[in-house]
């Protein structure tokens, strides 16, 4: 338990070093504990607001969050929560504690490398996952952007590039970093696959996709007729299509590669409407806010980026993407950014983006915690500062949505993976 | 019955060019005193007669009914129920809408083009045209009585002067050249034209120099030779004016030698003309968005010098953002024939439209030189009408203003008195949907005859 | 520019009296001769008429067509122009017909006449928050500008009764943005002859802020809509960056260097002994001649060395060059300028920073490498002048937003980001960035004298909810935010809580579906979020007001459907 005059001198201090936003993070803490990027223990944040980003958008002032074995234990006013013994004070008295931020289409976790492994046109048996290089430089990069969870897919060279897999920017093994596996699976509609082999078109693509869901459906529906008695032959295993169960029992989405509205369109109708797969269509970008109302039809959810605006060249507008989408009543809406395309650190300028174009910051900021935590089935988990959930946030300067603000630390899984004041003069 | 005498343009006219135009005048009345039935003219002045169920005279009214009157490749007179002499040649053309031959006011035709971007003014679209290697008809089958050929242009520089000539003459089949030194052809970017200019500034300024050394050398020379030419010069002064100019001018030449100015290259003569006033051609500018037309009104403006305007490509904009620079200076502008798209959008207008509210004099082009276009001139024409362009500001667009463009309109472009015979058969009012150009007359002669059956 | 718009007003008008004479004498013809006169003549020569074709009488051209003829010849003819002095003191503005002839020249435009005709252009920014960046800000202030500069800047000023005003109510007004890297602006070399100025990348500049960019190796505004007044400085650059790039190549340029370094000193020795010693010997200037030339203006302190640098021994080296030869210098990159940001103080050097570009340390480096966003700040506090620019300094469309100059205001932020104040940071896209490229003393900042080049925002210059709503250069308006199809519909009232048009007047023009349109899945339910088709056109209802307040209305179509399996 902190001392109240311990607590005085520290914010003082603290006043001194934020108001050049560039002092490293000087900590209150107690004199004898180490560098906290090494320590997994129990801390006490205190902050000047943290936005909790619960269903109800709950914003406390001067609050409190406690962190205990990995989860977030209290959060709540100073005054109403009571620092227990043992806990390590991080005292940012102006600061924010947001969310970690949670990236729906990420291709880094691997360091950029290995990201189309371009066989067939469409290849349902590959796993991002064996390409996963814990700690990389783009992963660390990430954590000083407050990223803290990652949907690492493949990239959209086929139309069917293998499994993503959700993963922490924290850890240093690919168990510690992986929280779901296979995370989702990858379809690219069009805008990339086309290449492939010299060129398709959306024809044959529409068909290849289709029926490679189709021969998985078939297969899981024949597992499905075993498994419940229905029939007695048992179908034999398919290292290939067994990994599509899991879709068809919608255990994890399908995320997909859409960018015109076409192509929005076509994924609309043949994986929601048809095969009524949970559905994340990533970019969304161009003019596919142009299908909200059968996308609103369908309940998918709408990743956006990394293109923030659209040139209409009919009538000479630079239209925001994510704005158009949100005009139009989408509210499933997030924003990603196709790392390496933007960098990883920089999914919050997304949101920038979109509210220099008439989005507004909050939603921009649920647009890159909460939104796309729920769009992955990771809510439950992470993408709020709610008691039992993982303990991922950053602690920023202000707010995030403005470049201006910076993270100061990052907390994965209860650990501090970024701390400013290791990295003087900050790198981002 | 109307006479002859009833019409009013007669004094009108003899004002204009009485020398020209009394025979004419005499015949006319002639015809009027003897009720058209003897006429004083040989066989070549027998009259070709016009009867049509209208003509567009783009100078004035549209006729019903009218008749034309041609002696001589010229209108002689236009105008409805017109008595005319029994022997005159009529063409009976009362179901055909009568107009004045279209002018192109910059063509290639299908001449083939050489790509040279450097300035030479002084050279002539005539010297790439071999009238007898031309076969224009089929541009005249397009209803184009006039064309401006220009010189050949590799996209730079002062390729020179353009060339007028109609498809077919009176008399052979072959292209007549109606003037060969006509406009002054300019593809030069604006900074290549204000170099070009200061060039011939500079000319003009080595010539004053040299004036300037002679002067003064012929000044010393003076003091020496000052008693014997003292008393001659006030003699010279007070010499009548009707004495013979030469006598007191080569008096001293023969003593004194005459200044000799230091040749100008020829290349830059035209443009040395140009800038002092000496020049009977106008400049004609090819322009491809509208910052050209900006950059170019200021450098002529410096020079003192006017120019018209044609734009054949447009590249990252169009002249939209001009119309208004163009419409203020009421510039003359040849522009393709085509619905513009506002720059960076996909809003479709009317440019032609837009220039001629603004006040520029708007000639219009085919899309490009091939024949196809020519042909097609009528089709995108009738889209510009639909999309706001007032009929009469078309009509004069291809007529009448790039005559005033190529500097002939005294001569042709309209259907009134003094005018070419040139002169176009529609089977329906040119605007309406699907009319075509039947017949073309030129000059009096029928270079498209009438088909039988049509 | 100024004195070239005099003269054309001289030149423009029109001299009434040229076409009298031609006039006068058609009309005492016409009066002279009767319609039976010439009936009476005409029957005499009844029979004499002559065919005429066009071509043939080229001699009659002239009079047929007067209109290519000007009038002008005939004074020109009558008095001809070379024969006449190349100048006549006083005679030229006496006589507007004696003008005509051969004389271009522009040396009669600053006639008094014209000059009182000539009228001043006025325009005022009212009641905005000025930012002058040097001189502090002034709340509720006036800048008024004259001709294209700022003529007086304070709180109620008298405004000329002609005056175009632009009002900045609850608006700020900061000095215009300098790019100082810029490509795809303007055309280069020759900006001002070869640059479309209705181009959609000057108005993107315009609407961004923008109102001076580098140009190539010269300097330029973005005068969208004008050809006057583009070139703001010519050549003023010298690349060392090729010579600098390999270790021979800087061998030779410090031995150029030397050269004319050694040249430069005995000139100046030589200047001093001329006087007294009569054998002092003159240096050998033919020594200087190509890409010395140059050198010799950097070293005279006419040009401004530019260097592309970011690792820190290539910085050091830049550093090391200017600080010995004593040149200016603006380095680009210096990504890990925040190592050596005393070496570069030392060389007074400018420096342009892109604060987001990142380069990870080099591994095993017994000395810290890599870049940070701290460096601007950085190195700012090191007392050099940093501009900042973005990665890709163009203004595209291509969507990736924030990512070029469209969004320059966003990479100072970044450069705050990095510890920076927001008054620094704004330093860095204006008075230091024109420091970089040398036009400090006409653009950058709000100061009586300088060019009116402007930008009225609705709200801090560094804020990414800010817009420009008004862009003026060379004291004229060229982007007003409303009026420009670009932009007009995002925040268009200027209040950022409240929201936008809808996008229906881009797709679908009106967003009825037809009933049987193939795509429309079987009404399972009624859509949620309280936006179906029909609601979502109208601007006022629905997704528009529920945006308004954002955070309560944001979870309603969010439940979790999958997780909750």
């Amino acid at each position: 338990m902190m001392l109240p005059k311990l607590d005085l001198l520290a914010r003082g201090a603290l006043l001194c070093a934020t108001a050049s936003l560039c002092a490293p993070l000087t900590l209150a803490h107690e004199p004898e504990s180490a560098p906290l990027s090494n320590k997994k223990a129990n801390f006490a944040c205190r902050v000047a607001k943290v936005v909790v980003m619960d269903e109800a958008d709950t914003i406390i002032n001067d609050a409190v969050v406690l962190v205990s074995e990995g989860k977030i234990a209290a959060v709540g006013k100073k005054a109403d929560i009571k620092i227990p013994e043992g806990y390590t004070l991080i005292d940012q008295p102006e600061c924010w504690i947001v969310p970690g931020l949670v990236e729906a289409h990420n291709h880094t976790a691997s360091g950029s490398s290995d990201l189309n492994d371009m066989v067939y046109q469409s290849n349902p048996g590959l796993d991002t996952r064996a390409t996963i290089e814990p700690a990389n430089n783009l992963t660390i990069r990430a954590r000083r952007g407050g990223v803290t969870s990652q949907m690492f897919i493949p990239g959209s060279g086929t139309n069917m590039s293998g499994f993503g897999t959700v993963v922490k920017t924290g850890g240093d093994t690919v168990e510690e970093m992986v929280v779901r596996s296979p995370g989702s699976l990858k379809i690219a509609q069009a805008g990339n696959p086309e290449w492939y082999m010299g060129g398709n078109g959306r024809m044959f693509m529409n068909w290849n996709t289709r029926q490679t869901l189709l021969k998985a459906l078939k297969y899981h529906k024949a597992w499905e007729a075993y498994e419940k008695g229905e029939s007695t032959k048992k179908p034999a295993f398919d290292p290939i299509f067994d990994g599509f169960r899991g879709l068809f029992r919608k255990e994890y989405p399908v995320t997909v590669h859409t960018q015109i509205y076409q192509v929005v369109l076509m994924t609309v109708q043949m994986l929601a409407a048809d095969l009524k797969l949970w559905v994340v269509t990533d970019h969304s970008e161009f003019d596919g806010w142009k299908v909200a109302p059968i996308v609103l039809q369908n309940d998918i959810w709408v990743m956006q980026g990394p293109r923030g605006f659209h040139f209409d060249r009919a009538v000479r507008k630079i239209c925001g993407n994510a704005n158009g989408w949100w005009k139009n009543g989408v509210r499933r809406l997030g924003l990603n950014t196709d790392a390496p395309v933007i960098p990883q650190e920089e999914l919050f300028f997304q949101g920038t983006m979109g509210c220099w174009l008439g989005w507004q910051p909050y939603n921009a900021l649920a647009g890159v915690t909460k939104m796309p935590a729920k769009a992955l089935g990771l809510y439950p988990k992470t993408g709020s500062i709610e008691v039992g959930k993982d303990a991922d946030f950053g602690i920023w300067t202000g707010n995030p949505i403005d470049p201006r603000s910076a993270c100061l630390l990052t907390m994965i899984n209860g650990k501090v993976e970024y701390d400013a004041a290791d990295d003087s003069p900050r790198q981002f | 019955m109307t006479s002859w005498f009833a019409h009013s343009d007669l004094d009108r006219r003899s004002q204009r060019q009485p020398g020209a135009v009394r025979p004419v005048v005499a015949a006319l009345l002639a015809l009027s005193l003897f009720s058209g039935a003897v006429l004083a003219a040989g066989p070549g002045d027998r009259f070709t007669i016009i009867r049509a169920k209208k003509a567009i005279t783009v100078s004035g009214d549209e006729v019903d009914n009218a008749v034309v009157v041609i002696s001589n490749g010229k209108i002689e007179n236009i105008g409805p129920s017109l008595d005319f002499p029994a022997n005159s040649r009529v063409i009976d053309a009362r179901d055909r809408v009568i107009m004045p031959g279209l002018v192109n006011a910059a063509t290639r035709f299908n001449l083939p083009r050489f790509s040279r971007r450097e300035v030479h003014a002084n050279w002539l679209a005539k010297d790439e045209f071999l009238p007898h290697a031309q076969d224009l008809l089929p541009f005249a089958r397009a209803g184009v009585t006039t064309g401006a050929i220009y010189p050949s242009s590799g996209g730079g520089g002062v390729p020179g002067r353009a060339l007028i000539v109609s498809p077919a003459s009176s008399k052979a089949g072959e292209p007549r050249i109606l003037r060969d030194k006509s406009y002054l052809y300019v593809t030069a970017e604006k900074r290549e034209w204000r170099e070009a200019l200061e060039k011939a500034k500079k000319e003009i300024e080595k010539v004053d120099k040299a004036k300037a050394a002679f002067d003064e050398q012929q000044k010393k020379a003076a003091p020496a030779s000052a008693p014997a030419s003292a008393p001659a010069a006030p003699g010279n002064a007070s010499a009548p004016a009707g004495a013979p100019a030469s006598a007191p001018v080569t008096q001293p030449a023969a003593s004194q030698p005459a200044f000799q100015p230091p040749p100008i290259a020829p290349e830059l003569q035209p443009l040395v003309d140009l800038l002092q006033k000496k020049a009977d051609f106008k400049i004609v500018i090819e322009v491809e968005n509208a910052t050209e037309v900006l950059g170019f009104e200021q450098v002529n403006e410096k020079y003192e010098l006017k120019a018209a305007y044609v734009a054949r490509f447009f590249v990252q904009t169009d002249l939209f953002q001009a119309v208004k620079t163009l419409g203020d200076a009421k510039r003359q502008i040849a522009i393709p024939v085509r619905l513009n798209i506002m720059p960076e959008t996909e809003n479709r207008y009317s440019l032609a439209a837009e220039l001629s509210k603004a006040g520029a004099e708007v000639s219009i082009l085919p899309v490009s030189d091939d024949e196809a276009s020519f042909a097609d001139l009528w089709d995108d024409l009738r889209t510009q009408v639909a999309n706001g362009w007032p009929k009469e500001d078309a009509l004069k667009s291809v007529t009448l203003n790039p005559a005033k463009l190529l500097g002939l309109d005294e001569q042709l472009g309209t259907m009134q008195k003094e005018r070419a015979a040139d002169i176009l058969f529609l089977d329906a009012d040119p605007f309406a949907p699907g009319a075509r150009v039947r017949e073309v007359m030129i000059g009096g002669e029928m270079v498209i005859p009438r088909k039988r059956g049509h | 520019m100024r004195s070239f718009a005099i003269c054309n007003w001289i030149v423009r008008r029109p001299a009434p009296s040229r076409r009298c004479p031609a006039s006068g004498a058609s009309s005492r013809r016409a009066g002279g001769i009767g319609a039976w006169a010439w009936l009476v003549a005409a029957l005499a020569i009844a029979a004499s008429s002559q065919p005429r074709a066009i071509a043939e009488e080229p001699a009659s051209q002239p009079e047929s067509a007067p209109s290519t003829q000007p009038a002008e010849t005939q004074p020109a003819e009558t008095q001809p122009a070379d024969s006449r002095p190349a100048s006549q003191p006083g005679s030229a503005p006496a006589s507007k017909p004696g003008k005509s002839a051969s004389s271009t020249s522009t040396s009669s435009s600053s006639t008094s006449a014209a000059a009182e005709e000539e009228k001043d252009e006025y325009l005022a920014v009212v009641h905005g928050t000025v930012h002058t960046v040097t001189g502090g800000t002034l709340p509720n202030a006036t800048v008024l500008c004259k001709n294209g500069r700022i003529l007086d800047i304070g709180a109620n000023l008298p405004i000329p009764t002609e005056c175009k005003i632009v009002d900045a109510t609850n608006r700020h007004v900061y000095p215009g943005f300098v790019a100082v890297a810029a490509a795809g602006i303007h055309n280069a070399p020759n900006p001002e002859d070869t640059t479309d100025v209705f181009r959609l990348s000057f108005e993107l500049a315009s609407a961004a802020g923008i109102t001076a960019a580098a140009a190539g190796e010269d300097v330029a505004k973005v005068t969208l809509g004008s050809i006057d007044g583009m070139l703001l400085r010519r050549g003023g650059l010298v690349d060392l960056s090729g010579a600098l790039r390999t270790p021979l190549g800087r061998r030779e340029l410090r031995r150029d260097l030397d050269k004319v370094r050694k040249y430069l000193r005995d000139q100046r020795r030589y200047e001093l002994e001329k006087a007294s010693n009569e054998d002092a010997e003159e240096p050998d200037k033919s020594v200087i001649k190509g890409k010395l030339e140059r050198y010799m203006k950097l070293l005279n302190g006419e040009l401004l060395a530019t260097a592309q640098a970011d690792r820190v021994t290539d910085l050091r080296e830049v550093a090391d060059l200017a600080a010995t030869y004593g040149f200016q210098v603006t380095i680009r990159g210096a990504a890990e300028g925040w190592i050596c940001a005393s070496d570069l103080a030392r060389a007074r050097a400018n420096v342009i920073v892109t604060p987001r570009r990142q380069i990870d340390p080099t591994p095993n480096s017994n000395q810290p490498t890599g870049s940070s966003i701290e460096t601007a700040r950085i190195l700012q506090d090191h007392g050099l002048a940093v501009a900042v620019v973005p990665a890709q300094p163009t203004v595209s469309v291509g969507g990736l937003a924030g990512r070029d100059l469209l969004n320059l205001n966003m990479e100072a932020a970044f450069a705050v980001r990095g510890g920076m104040s927001n008054e620094n940071a704004l330093r860095t896209i204006t008075i230091d960035a024109a420091r970089a490229l040398g036009v400090e003393d006409r653009v950058g900042s709000i100061e009586v004298g300088k060019d009116a080049d402007l930008i009225v925002m609705d709200g801090d210059a560094l804020s990414y909810l800010s817009l420009v709503w008004t862009t003026i250069v060379n004291g004229k308006v060229v982007y007003e935010k409303e009026k420009s199809n670009l932009l007009s519909h995002v925040r268009p009232t200027g209040d950022p809580d409240q929201s936008d048009t809808t996008f229906d007047d881009i797709w679908p023009r009106t967003l009825e579906w037809p009933e049987n349109f193939n795509y429309v899945a079987k009404p399972k339910k009624p859509a949620k979020g309280g936006a179906t088709s029909s609601n979502a056109s109208s601007p006022s209802s629905g997704p528009t007001s529920s945006a308004a307040s954002a955070p309560a209305s944001a979870p309603r179509a969010a439940e979790s459907k999958p997780a909750s399996e």
